[in-house]
């Protein structure tokens, strides 16, 4: 079957000239010479093979039988976060889809057997963030709003210690709301180590449980959550029926709602780390039925005309008008940012298998940082966090969620 | 043989030449300099012509009998025609033919006796003159000044170290006629200027640029018998001033500043010593008056306007010169002291007299000359003081000449001392502190690019690994050493040891460790897919030959021992940075991809000289990026700034959008570090010698010309590890804000002082001359034409657009014959003047700015076609009422979208953001057909051609249909050079449509050869090369001599440069 949806996708493949811009963010973005690069594996490892323009040629070699599904292609390929930036910067030139083929790569050497095995997550301590807080119960309770604090909230402190923040948040502000007994993974680990079947099954549950609730509105914590449900999830078929924002989305409105005051001054330069699957791949797919036709001799073109997913319909704004809000913080952009960020390094499984690859893209991200004189990082994904604060050598830049922030000014800390 | 038996025979050879033995005539030519060396001739040849030189050459060459030659007359100040052993010294003077003088294009041709009077005086009826030496002596001769890279005051005309000169023709010591450059082929002379060429482009032919060689090399290579002179417009208006300074280094600043916009025209400085000899005139008052009363340097500025608004060229010129001074507490005076500007500008722009200049006063003057950067004068000019003062001469008595070259990449320095030659004490005084002077400033960094006097001996020495290469060249050129023999050293016949052990790849995990290697077959397959496979694939086929492996250094030295690794294995090199293209591919399984990516680093930056060092992997945005914060810029291919620059200066192609300003990448190359297929390494020019990388010619001939010619080697001939590259000033934004999203990316506001607009003209005979027009005129930054298809596609965001656009026929009306324009102005009074000229150009040739602001929806399109069927030139109102243009432009509707617009300009004009890879959104598929590089005049013919040939398969559904004319490029170095690539649009996915590109590909180079339009871009390596050769002196002759003797063990993948010739071949 992988192989089959590997075949649809030949087309995509051929489209690539190898012209490596798969492997610079879009040109007339660059600001500064160190900070060129889109694509973390390539960062480290340099063959040609592990960019977005590689994974398409090995592909096509796949489908050709020139090559096999081995360990040698498997290690390739899942060194790959699945970030998706050299989707973006091909799509500054054509309308190619390089992260459709690398997801269905990733799936079909899954298929086979030759994925390395990611590492377990420790999640033998369980945490209840919820302690004290009194919340709501879905569907046993009724309310329109539901907290997605994600998976990570059960068993890592500073997640849990967001999700609380971010409930204080919505209580302070009078918002009814509440979260799921038993709230389901968003699957994003199967996700993009190609764990298709599996993801697929996860994803039917979580959008089941999550229409259960009879919530309108999802509020998710992580970014990467956004993504899944806002994207991912629909992509497959399954698409929760309320309306999916993320947690600066649903901050901003109540600020500018004025439920939400922010008073507490926070000195700090701070700049904001776009999370990858909160930013480009949080998209709606953009279902498209029709035929792809020829004229002018072999130009081809589509009726009608195929929508492009070009990235930056991702949740981008949200964060940096709420950053700009809060009293005596400077918020200054890093180079690479938006539809055409850096990836943390953190995603892909990449950190379990390559965590050299996980390293050298956190640290650039924060040598990026500090080079436009940050003093905080804020972002608004958990696995980002993680990723940028673990390989830093005596915590050299604080990586902080941006609801943490937001708590903090609000005063409630 | 006995001389009266040579004598005798030659005699015979030169029907309609003459013959001298005469004893006093012969002692006459070899007088020069402080010494005599070397036998006397035994006869002086004047050959008739040019069939009489080679019966010469072919007798000599038979005989074993060595040649000198000269062209100049009068004394030899230099002495370049003495020789060690028994020679026939060959005389050119009297070959006084100029003709081929072509104002249009602004080229003539010259024989060797022609001098710079006669020279000037011709042109000047063309309203045309040349850049030219310091006053140099009557007999001169012009040939003999430029293939001795004599330095010119006129820096800012000299784009390259190797101009004014264009294409020669040259023999080699075999016999052989050899034509450089555009006139190398493929056809005549008269062929090719039936084409609309003018021989004036000096690269190639082909891979190697042969005229580099034989430049610089005083005889060595081979003998020239024409060559083709880049002319200027002579001024309608000029002044002249001084700016006159106590010490060297106050006006330094000065200098930079003023070169860096290329402001003024001529510009050198004297110091008073050697400006009072230069007035002179032999005279002792005038020259101790003139002297007495001068500060210690003056520099001679000269500004002038030409035919299109020469004054007010010449008033913002003077203002913006004056504005500089100011910044540097300085000033220009018509006179100082003594010192008139215009009668010494008069005096340094015209020959001198029977006797140089610098001998006129005590009759004999000791001249010791190099090259450096300015900033580093100051301390070369001390260092030689304190070696004089060893002997006795004073700083009064120093003469000091400082001559900006190259667009002051770098400078001329000359040290100058008169001295009386009857005076034995004084010449042996002289001879002794040039023998040690020479030693103390090589090992202060100056550079003896033009090695005379003790540096002749000297400077073999300084860089051992690029003499070696020297000699072996010397080898190719002149195998039996007839020419100049023994000059500077006496070549070893080269005996290459083949050895090809069974090694394994494995041991490649030695030198750069074990993960930067693979085999693993995904990764090698990553390595076996590229644009355009056509180039190698006959079957359409898309898959190239998977190599043997993949190896990264990461070091020079790494790279070394992975050549040392294949010399000496079954195994071959293939070097790539980016690797864009089938010709960074592997042409069998038996090669070893070195992949440079881990090489890339800016190595450095001199912003001052405008200078940059980078490795492999430095592409052009991440160079760029850096610089512009400066005010400088650096050529960029089209293919896009995410190409590597070292493979475009030193091993590929070179044409870019921005080439009106800033040239073509094979002329941008400052010095290169070469690791050779035997694993050695030479490092070129002055780099090599520990100089400092701003030179890469010499000492003697350049082996630059070696590297590459007009395409490189594309790794047939060892490694690049590092090179040099020439930067541009750069008058526009140092940093911008950046509005939109992917892929519409938008400037927040259109910088100041510039004007980005699409320039549609009514035909395209009015194109042309319009491209000629903006050239003189100095106007544009950027220039590209963009046909009819690449306007529509460029302001379109998806094909189905594309379609509605093409389908509504506006383009086809108004768009064939587009030239998109970019104008950065360094100063409001500047920016003023170009587009006034702008304007007064549009007039004269109907060009009209095409309106930005006009909403080019599709809906908008479709009603507009249906609206303007019937009109024959939607234009024409705007064409009439030029006033029209402005007042469209700035109405204050569509304002979001005239910035989107110009938006996309900059990012194709100056960021080359959307280059090559915005061709792939139609089909996926380009390639390109002919694209010879001359005149502009011959890119259109190119153009024309390829537009009608592609009809056939356009109809056949086979091809992209374009229109066919998709000619694109532009102008080069201000519309002195030019080309159009003929770009096909094909299908990569469908088999046919790649072999018919492939077949239109070779199609042009058939076209090339039978309509005499060039050597096509596309034309190049083993195949390609077979084809062309025999068309262009059988260049690929001479490029597989050069690939035997310096890859004997076919270290290199040949494919896509030269084979190496067969044992018997060898000679």
């Amino acid at each position: 079957m992988s192989l089959e949806r590997l075949e649809t996708l030949r087309h995509e493949m051929k489209k690539c000239v190898r012209c490596s811009l798969c492997k610079l963010v879009p040109m007339p973005t660059i600001q500064q010479t160190r900070f060129t690069s889109a694509c973390p594996p390539v960062d480290e490892y340099h063959f040609h093979a592990y960019s977005g323009g590689g994974m398409q040629v090995m592909a096509l070699a796949l489908l050709d039988g020139r090559i096999t599904v081995d360990r040698d292609l498997a290690r390739i390929v899942s060194a790959c976060t699945t970030c998706g930036l050299c989707d973006v910067s091909c799509k500054f030139i054509m309308p190619a889809e390089r992260q459709d083929v690398i997801i269905a790569l990733k799936e079909h050497i899954m298929d086979l057997g030759f994925a390395p095995a990611p590492k377990m997550e420790n999640k033998s301590t369980q945490m209840t963030w919820t302690d004290g807080l009194k919340l709501k119960t879905l569907p046993e309770s009724k309310s329109n709003v539901l907290l997605f604090a994600g998976g990570g909230a059960n068993y890592d402190s500073l997640h849990a210690a967001s999700a609380r923040k971010l409930a204080q948040l919505l209580q302070y502000s009078c918002v009814d709301f509440g979260i799921l007994t038993d709230e389901p993974e968003s699957g994003i680990e199967l996700f993009w180590t190609g764990q298709h079947e599996f993801f697929e099954s996860q994803a039917r549950l979580a959008v089941d449980q999550l229409d259960n609730s009879n919530a309108k509105i999802i509020v998710t914590l992580c970014g990467e959550d956004l993504g899944m449900l806002r994207s991912k999830y629909p992509r497959i078929g399954h698409t929760p029926k309320a309306k999916v924002v993320h947690a600066s989305e649903f901050l901003l409105q109540l600020i500018q709602k004025r439920k939400l005051h922010l008073v507490h001054a926070i000195p700090e330069c701070v700049t904001y780390h776009d999370p990858c699957y909160l930013g480009r791949q949080s998209e709606p797919p953009q279902f498209w039925q029709g035929e792809e036709r020829q004229t002018h001799g072999v130009m081809r073109y589509f009726v009608p005309p195929k929508p492009i997913n070009y990235g930056v319909n991702g949740v981008f704004d949200a964060p940096r008008q709420i950053l700009r809000t809060i009293p005596g913080l400077r918020f200054i952009e890093m180079y690479r940012i938006r539809e055409y960020a850096y990836c943390c390094g953190g995603g892909g499984g990449v950190p379990d298998v390559h965590p050299n690859v996980a390293r050298s893209a956190a640290t650039q991200r924060v040598d990026e940082a500090c080079d436009v004189g940050a003093t905080i990082l804020v972002t608004a994904c958990q696995h980002c966090r993680q990723n940028l604060m673990r390989w830093q050598d005596g915590n050299t830049l604080p990586v902080v969620d941006l609801v943490d922030l937001v708590y903090d000014a609000a005063g409630l800390r | 043989m006995a001389h009266t038996d040579i004598i005798t025979c030659l005699k015979e050879l030169i029907p309609t030449g003459t013959l001298i033995t005469d004893l006093d005539k012969l002692n006459l030519s070899t007088k020069y300099g402080t010494s005599q060396h070397g036998h006397l001739p035994i006869c002086i040849l004047h050959p008739g012509n040019a069939d009489e030189l080679a019966s010469i050459i072919q007798y000599a060459s038979q005989s074993n009998v060595c040649l000198t030659v000269t062209s100049s007359t009068g004394s030899h100040r230099k002495g370049g025609i003495t020789n060690q052993d028994e020679h026939i010294l060959i005389d050119l003077s009297q070959w006084k033919k100029i003709d081929l003088i072509d104002r249009r294009n602004r080229v003539c041709r010259i024989e060797p006796g022609i001098t710079y009077a006669e020279l000037t005086d011709t042109l000047s009826a063309h309203g045309m003159t040349i850049p030219m030496p310091l006053s140099p002596r009557n007999g001169k001769s012009v040939l003999a000044a430029m293939m001795d890279r004599e330095p010119t005051t006129w820096a800012n005309k000299q784009w390259d170290s190797s101009d004014p000169v264009g294409s020669t023709e040259f023999f080699f010591s075999s016999g052989e006629r050899f034509r450089t450059g555009a006139a190398g082929g493929p056809g005549t002379i008269e062929q090719q200027r039936l084409s609309g060429g003018a021989q004036k482009h000096s690269a190639g032919p082909s891979q190697t640029d042969f005229h580099r060689v034989v430049q610089g090399s005083q005889g060595t290579m081979g003998i020239v018998t024409w060559i083709t002179l880049r002319t200027e417009i002579m001024p309608t208006v000029q002044e002249t001033f001084l700016v006159g300074t106590g010490k060297l280094d106050d006006l330094l600043d000065y200098i930079y500043t003023v070169q860096r916009r290329l402001l003024g025209e001529h510009f050198f400085v004297l110091n008073r010593t050697a400006a009072a000899l230069l007035i002179s005139g032999g005279d002792v008052q005038t020259f101790e008056d003139l002297r007495n009363s001068l500060l210690g340097f003056v520099g001679v500025q000269n500004i002038a306007g030409f035919e299109r608004l020469p004054r007010e060229r010449l008033a913002y010129h003077k203002q913006d010169i004056e504005r500089i001074a100011h910044q540097s507490n300085l000033q220009l005076e018509p006179q100082i002291g003594r010192l008139d500007a215009a009668e010494l500008f008069n005096k340094a722009t015209h020959p001198c007299g029977e006797t140089d200049w610098r001998d006129a006063l005590l009759g004999g003057c000791l001249s010791i000359f190099f090259q450096s950067t300015l900033d580093r004068m100051p301390a070369l000019l001390k260092a030689f003081t304190e070696t004089a003062a060893g002997f006795g001469i004073v700083e009064s008595e120093i003469g000091v000449y400082i001559q900006p070259m190259v667009q002051n990449h770098v400078g001329h320095m000359e040290l100058m001392i008169p001295y009386n030659p009857r005076s034995l004490e004084q010449v042996d005084r002289l001879r002794q502190l040039e023998r040690q002077a020479t030693i103390h400033l090589m090992d202060s960094g100056a550079f003896f690019s033009r090695p005379y006097g003790s540096a002749a001996e000297l400077v073999w020495t300084q860089n051992p690994s690029n003499t070696q290469l020297v000699k072996i060249i010397k080898g190719i050129f002149d195998p039996h050493q007839l020419l100049q023999r023994s000059k500077w050293f006496v070549v070893e016949k080269q005996h290459p040891v083949l050895t090809h052990e069974g090694r394994d790849i494995s041991e490649l995990e030695n030198i750069v460790g074990r993960q930067w290697v693979s085999t693993a077959p995904c990764v090698l397959d990553t390595y076996a897919y590229y644009m355009n496979p056509e180039t190698m694939n006959k079957d359409g086929s898309q898959w190239l030959p998977r190599p043997a492996a993949v190896v990264l250094p990461q070091s020079t030295t790494e790279v070394q021992e992975i050549m040392r690794f294949c010399s000496n294995s079954q195994y071959m090199a293939k070097p790539l940075s980016t690797g864009f293209h089938t010709a960074a591919a592997a042409s069998n399984k038996n090669v070893i991809i070195l992949d440079l990516k881990r090489m890339n680093r800016i190595i450095d930056i001199d912003f001052k000289n405008q200078i940059a060092v980078v490795e492999p992997y430095v592409r052009a945005i991440d160079l760029q990026t850096e610089i512009v914060k400066h005010g400088l810029n650096c050529h960029i291919v089209s293919s896009g700034a995410n190409h590597s620059l070292l493979a475009s200066h030193a091993a590929a192609w070179g044409y870019g959008v921005t080439g009106t300003a800033t040239s073509f990448s094979g002329r941008n190359l400052l010095g290169v570090e070469w690791v050779l297929p035997s694993g050695e390494v030479v490092t070129l020019g002055s780099a090599g010698a520990g100089c400092g990388w701003f030179s890469p010619d010499g000492p003697g001939p350049s082996m630059r010309g070696i590297v590459r010619g007009f395409q490189g080697t594309f790794g047939g001939l060892g490694v690049f590890t590092r090179c040099a590259i020439k930067l541009y000033k750069w008058d526009g934004p140092r940093e911008w804000e950046l509005a939109g999203q992917s892929p519409k990316y938008v400037l927040k506001k259109i910088p100041p002082r510039s004007a980005l607009n699409a320039i549609a003209f009514p035909s395209r005979s009015a194109e042309k001359d319009a491209g000629y027009k903006m050239g003189e005129a100095e106007l544009n930054h950027g220039e590209f034409r963009t046909p009819m298809f690449f306007a529509a596609l460029g302001l379109t965001e998806s094909n189905e657009e594309l379609k509605i656009a093409l389908e509504s026929g506006i383009f086809q009306k108004i768009g064939q014959d587009i030239i998109s324009t970019a104008i950065f102005a360094g100063s409001d009074e500047e920016f003023t003047w170009k587009m006034k000229a702008l304007k007064e150009i549009l007039r004269e040739t109907g060009g009209v700015i095409i309106p930005m602001n006009l909403p080019m929806r599709p809906a908008v399109l479709k009603l507009a076609g249906r609206l303007i069927k019937n009109i024959r030139d939607p234009l024409a109102l705007l064409r009439r009422f030029p006033v029209l243009q402005d007042l469209i432009q700035h109405l204050p509707v569509y304002n979001k979208l005239k910035l989107e617009k110009q938006s996309t300009l900059f990012w194709l004009l100056f960021r080359n953001a959307n280059n090559t890879q915005a061709a792939f959104r139609p089909s996926q598929g380009m390639a390109t057909m002919l694209g010879a590089f001359d005149t502009w005049d011959l890119a259109h013919t190119q153009a024309e051609y390829v537009a009608r040939i592609k009809q056939p398969y356009i109809k056949q559904g086979l091809i992209l249909d374009d229109g066919g004319d998709l000619g694109s490029g532009g102008a080069f170095e201000n519309g002195h050079l030019g080309y159009l690539e003929g770009i096909i649009l094909y299908d990569p996915g469908n088999p046919q449509s790649s072999m018919v590109a492939r077949e239109l590909v070779q199609i042009g180079v058939n076209a090339a050869i039978d309509h005499a339009m060039g050597v096509p871009i596309a034309a190049f390596g083993v195949e390609a090369n077979r084809v062309l050769g025999p068309a262009c002196g059988n260049y690929h002759i001479w490029l597989a001599r050069i690939k035997s003797a310096l890859d004997p063990d076919m270290a290199s993948d040949p494919f896509f440069y030269a084979e190496s010739l067969d044992e018997g071949d060898r000679s």
